[in-house]
């Protein structure tokens, strides 16, 4: 039971094996199996409150697990509300994480550049958070977890604070960024379509304390799904239905 | 004098004056109190010795100017090096009471009693253990100062988004990594804001520790003010030149909060 156990290069970024959590008296996980391939992405989607948070910290190490084993490479974790730094451009927030890691500024600076100007942001490089618009901010929020090199994102409901519009726009940007530089990705969600259209594989968690209910996989290339695709329907669809039966089960078999 | 700007706004309207006007403003208020002043004194015919014109004052900033410049520069820097005290070592205690719980209990309660004792009662005890020089009044000045510093820097250290150290954890960020990117420049521009406040408060701190540890023609201001007796004019001279000294002071901070913390001045949006 330890979240620092490092698995061989090139092997499963995440593998968890039925990992459960109390939060004091509160059972929060239920012997969740959980495991990303490299370069997968995993979409979790669960009802609201049903340790997902939980699971997320667990992956990126800022909890135990009080049973079963979590073997994770090092995550970069991306939060719901960007978490820039107001006191750094965007420039100096990419390469932040480059620098605790230890890189020199100029190096860091260099690659966080890089990744701005990869995604025709570089214009924007030397603008503190304050004056960019905020799906641009989750823009680089999400470059810094990027910019690591680590081979695990997690993200938290990263578009949930945005507008539907600015929303669209930033998932169809990631499925693009995400078929372009492949990482193995924990994509947090409460947004049944988020997790069709980005994942692979979407797992459906029952309410707390919460169990893997349903495995669903999704078919093609991320950057070309559409909402419309017959496939990603069928998907939603599937989610959708776990999704509920979940709830309904939560709330004592009552469909 | 240029008349005052007509109120073409709807009330409410929060968006900053035009620099120009602000400036014009900022002059006319204290021209409208020496108008007043002035009128008083001589209308009223009051005696100088108590109370003296502001055209009074200002023959006895002309004549007395080579005495009030010697003094000024001598106050002056108590205040300037009492501030520079004050704002270091508050930062700092309000980092330690912040990094640690226990420092905070045992500090916390000292902090805000220095700030109950009677600069009359503190002021002689510093001169006998410091002597007649620089040292006790760098001293009271500090110990008046540091305390909105200190206030102000572990205000913001507190309100630093819980969120932020989280994130930074699971970028492996040493305790002295998370100072050095997130709280460091959290508290810089609160700290100058403390600094702020203490400028006025610094003043009256210099001018009483140059009344208790007095010296002969290096008594600053304060020391002026003490020997003026029957001068009032001069004594108000002194005070004229504290108060525009103040408000050069606190302007420079803001300049210098600007310049240090740009990011905790623009209006946001998106």
């Amino acid at each position: 039971m330890s979240s620092d156990d490092l698995p061989a290069s090139g092997a499963a970024p995440l593998v968890a094996r039925s990992v459960s959590r109390s939060l004091g008296a509160l059972p929060v996980l239920d012997g969740i199996d959980l495991e990303i391939g490299p370069g997968e992405v995993v979409a979790l989607v669960g009802p609201s409150g049903c340790g997902k948070s939980t699971l997320l910290e667990l992956v990126c190490g800022l909890q135990p697990a009080d049973a079963g084993t979590v073997t994770a490479r090092p995550a970069a974790l991306m939060p719901q509300r960007d978490l820039l730094l107001p006191w750094l451009d965007a420039r100096d927030n990419v390469a932040l994480p480059l620098r605790i890691a230890g890189t020199g500024r100029k190096e860091a600076r260099g690659r966080a550049q890089e990744l701005l100007d990869h995604v025709d942001l570089g214009r924007f490089a030397r603008s503190r958070p304050d004056q960019l618009s905020g799906g641009m901010r989750q823009r680089v929020a999400f470059l810094r977890a990027l910019a690591t090199d680590r081979e695990l994102l997690c993200l938290d409901e990263p578009f949930g604070a945005l507008d539907a519009i600015t929303r669209e726009e930033l998932r169809a940007w990631l499925a693009r960024l995400l078929d372009e530089r492949p990482r193995g990705v924990l994509l947090v969600t409460h947004d049944v379509e988020e997790a069709v259209l980005l994942g692979d594989r979407v797992v459906v968690l029952s309410p707390r304390p919460a169990r893997v209910t349903g495995t669903f996989a999704v078919e093609g290339a991320r950057s070309g799904r559409d909402v419309a695709d017959p496939s990603v329907l069928a998907a939603r669809t599937a989610v959708r239905d776990a999704l509920h039966d979940a709830i309904a089960a939560g709330r004592g078999g009552i469909p | 004098m240029s008349p005052a700007p007509r109120a073409s706004r709807p009330s409410g309207d929060r968006r900053p004056l035009p620099r120009g006007v602000r400036v014009l403003l900022g002059v006319l208020g204290p021209l409208l109190l020496l108008g007043g002043w002035q009128a008083y004194v001589r209308l009223a015919d009051v005696d100088e010795i108590l109370l003296p014109a502001p055209t009074t004052v200002l023959t006895a900033l002309h004549d007395d100017r080579h005495l009030l410049w010697h003094a000024f520069q001598r106050t002056a820097q108590e205040i300037l090096l009492g501030l520079a005290i004050a704002l270091v070592v508050g930062a700092l205690l309000a980092m330690t009471m912040h990094l640690s719980r226990v420092v905070r209990a045992l500090l916390g309660p000292l902090v805000i009693g220095t700030q109950a004792i009677p600069l009359p009662v503190l002021a002689p005890v510093l001169v006998f253990w410091l002597g007649f020089g620089l040292a006790p009044k760098l001293a009271i000045v500090a110990i008046i100062c540091f305390f909105p510093v200190t206030i102000a820097t572990l205000d913001a250290l507190e309100r630093v988004d819980p969120e932020l150290p989280r994130l930074l954890r699971t970028m492996g960020a040493s305790r002295l990594q998370l100072l050095r990117w997130v709280e460091l420049p959290a508290a810089l521009p609160a700290a100058l804001s403390g600094a702020k406040v203490s400028v006025a408060i610094a003043g009256i701190a210099a001018i009483f520790a140059e009344y208790a540890g007095y010296e002969q023609g290096e008594g600053g201001l304060g020391g002026v003010i003490q020997t003026a007796q029957l001068n009032t004019a001069r004594a108000f001279a002194a005070v004229a030149i504290l108060a525009v000294f103040a408000v050069v002071t606190t302007g420079a901070l803001a300049v210098l909060q600007r310049l240090a913390a740009p990011w905790a001045h623009s209006g946001r949006r998106g």
